[in-house]
């Protein structure tokens, strides 16, 4: 029946008329990880009995009529988000035994509503990185192009749900981390506003800049597993206390016509001239469907890709201290005075990304550095913060790309990390102001797929949800599906 | 202010910031990360076009979140120490850290 090709959404309805059950689903997907997953490593742990042992729990849940919208749905979950139990690796060869003792908080609320989890993701060590090659494990495949990346860092959840092994999938996106594989996948992807989704038991990389992110393969799924799993959570200070809304029944609700602003300073040399098309012709899409455009300006965002990466690592050589052989993860043993310990463990554990963003942030945190660059990084954020404000006076959403490129190859950028930093050009600025942003397909160029994203005010999920929705209503992108692995 | 951003990266500060950061690097790796990091350095120095005269730095939050003084459950020894490289008792187990090389 093909149930791996279905939506939640449709699956849902299939359930609850108690045509199939989890377990036809749970069974469907990994037969499909079986078959195909040695092509796309898309996982580094599959959890098959774990899996079938929560889907048989869901059809309960069903059965006893408990069931909410995500039961009995199989989910993808990135290898930096706790699951008790099992191990959790961040990509990297420093955790590569840990076993996670406490469940984050999404997966405690997934789980309490019946999802299946089928397994870790490949991911960027420690979520730094653009392509997925920064695994210290294996790189993951484009399943529309085994030879191009999926981008990154949340590379293995994008290309499970785009190659059909997981209904959908978590990710995180502290730069991009999210929308810009989505964007080379060909599938949805949402970032949400900072605070909105709790950060406890997401292993912390940048901890102002890092959020909880969202694929799919339509909007209407998004909405359903971002009601899911956002929300208040006390052991997250930097959760915020907003109202939820039900986005999934908004959807269709919203009969505004929100404004929705271009910015002129996106439409640069450094875009790809396909993407650049597509971006516009989609534009024109969402004008014919009724939402006026407004051509606007961000003067400051061409300094949102230095700010980050002066802030970001500085943030992650923070985070990052705590790998020390102490108390968890890989122990060098080989001295015995703990500077040594601490050095030579360090040395194994992080591969050379990871190692370069340390030191760029130590440096620029670093007495006598500090105010040239953390200090002014900062202020630019601000500068940037009230752009998007000022931006958001002559319009309610805005609209972008989300790469200056299609997905590249694998090899191709990863001996030049400032050009690998390039592809982020697009993204980064949403994490610096907070902001929620959703990346959708909306077509093809030499064969490859292309994404738009649309950026909201904060907590204002529900516009970009129903904007989203309103041009998958008129257009097909988001069916398409890779030839190598459909028929 | 000791403002040092136009000193170049020389291979010495490298190792410095490799130090600081408690990260051992090969000597085949100084020369690769000097060269890199001077490029990202160089790159983001650009930073230096910024009008932020009136700006104040995006890191304050503002406020302090507390939660109420109420004793809650600990997280049980035996999940603390389960992914201990070395333990005795109920202890981490650490090398030396008095007498060491500062």
């Amino acid at each position: 029946m093909k149930l791996y090709d279905k939506t939640a959404h449709e699956l849902g309805i299939m359930l609850n008329r108690r045509e199939i059950t989890s377990q036809d689903i749970t069974q469907d997907i990994s037969a499909r990880i079986k078959q195909h997953d040695d092509k796309i490593k898309a996982y580094l742990s599959v959890m098959s009995e774990k899996s079938l042992e929560d889907a048989i729990n869901a059809d309960k849940m069903i059965c006893d009529k408990k069931g909410v919208r995500v039961t009995g749905i199989p989910i993808a979950i990135k290898d930096i988000i706790c699951v008790k139990g099992h191990k959790c690796t961040c990509g990297s060869k420093i955790l590569e035994n840990f076993i996670a003792p406490y469940d984050a908080t999404v997966i405690e609320r997934l789980k309490k509503a019946g999802s299946v989890i089928t397994g870790k993701t490949n991911l960027d060590e420690f979520a730094m990185g653009s392509s997925t090659e920064n695994s210290a494990y294996f790189t993951t495949k484009n399943p529309w192009n085994i030879e191009r990346v999926p981008g990154g860092s949340s590379g293995g959840s994008a290309a499970a749900v785009a190659a059909g092994e997981a209904i959908w999938a978590l990710g995180s996106d502290t730069g991009g981390s999210v929308r810009q594989p989505a964007a080379f996948c060909g599938i949805t992807g949402l970032k949400p506003t900072y605070g909105l989704v709790s950060r406890y038991g997401l292993v912390a990389y940048a901890s102002s800049l890092d959020q909880i992110g969202i694929f799919t393969k339509d909007v209407k799924d998004c909405a359903i597993l971002l009601g899911a799993i956002a929300g208040r959570d006390e052991r997250d200070s930097t959760s915020a206390d907003v109202h939820i809304p039900d986005y999934f029944n908004n959807l269709s609700e919203n009969k505004k016509r929100p404004r929705i602003g271009i910015v002129k300073e996106f439409f640069s040399k450094s875009l790809d001239r396909g993407i650049s098309e597509l971006i516009k012709k989609a534009a024109e899409k969402l004008e014919s469907i009724g939402f006026p455009l407004v051509e606007v300006s961000l003067p400051n965002i061409e300094y949102s890709l230095p700010a980050y990466y002066i802030i970001a690592p500085a943030e992650a050589s923070s985070n990052l201290a705590r790998y020390d052989g102490a108390r968890y993860g890989l122990r060098e043993a080989a001295s015995d005075d703990i500077i040594s310990m601490f050095k030579e463990t360090r040395k194994k554990g992080f591969a050379r990304e990871v190692k370069r963003r340390i030191m760029l942030g130590t440096y620029t945190l670093s007495s006598g550095y500090y105010d040239a660059y953390y200090l002014r990084a900062q202020k630019v954020r601000t500068l940037i913060k009230k752009d998007f404000s000022n931006c958001f006076k002559e319009c309610d959403v805005i609209m972008g790309p989300v790469t200056p490129t299609t997905a590249f190859k694998i090899g191709e950028n990863i001996d030049d990390p400032l050009k690998m930093y390039l592809s982020d050009i697009y993204t980064v600025s949403i994490n610096l102001a907070g902001l929620p942003a959703l990346a959708i397909p909306c077509g093809f160029s030499d064969g490859l797929p292309v994404g738009f994203q649309l950026i909201g005010k904060a907590f204002d999920e529900d516009a970009l949800l129903s904007i989203g929705h309103a041009f998958q209503s008129e257009t097909d992108f988001h069916l398409k599906r890779p030839p190598m692995f459909y028929d | 202010m000791n403002d040092k951003k136009s000193e170049t990266i020389s291979e010495e500060l490298v190792l410095h910031i490799a130090h600081l950061a408690r990260l051992a690097i090969a000597p085949d790796e100084v020369r690769e990360f000097t060269h890199q990091l001077a490029g990202i350095i160089e790159y983001v120095n650009m930073l230096s076009k910024a009008e932020v005269k009136e700006a104040t730095p995006a890191y304050d939050p503002g406020q302090c979140i507390f939660r109420d003084d109420e004793i809650l459950p600990s997280m049980p020894i035996a999940e603390i120490l389960m992914n201990a490289p070395v333990v005795e008792g109920n202890f981490f187990k650490m090398p030396k850290i008095l007498g060491g090389e500062e």
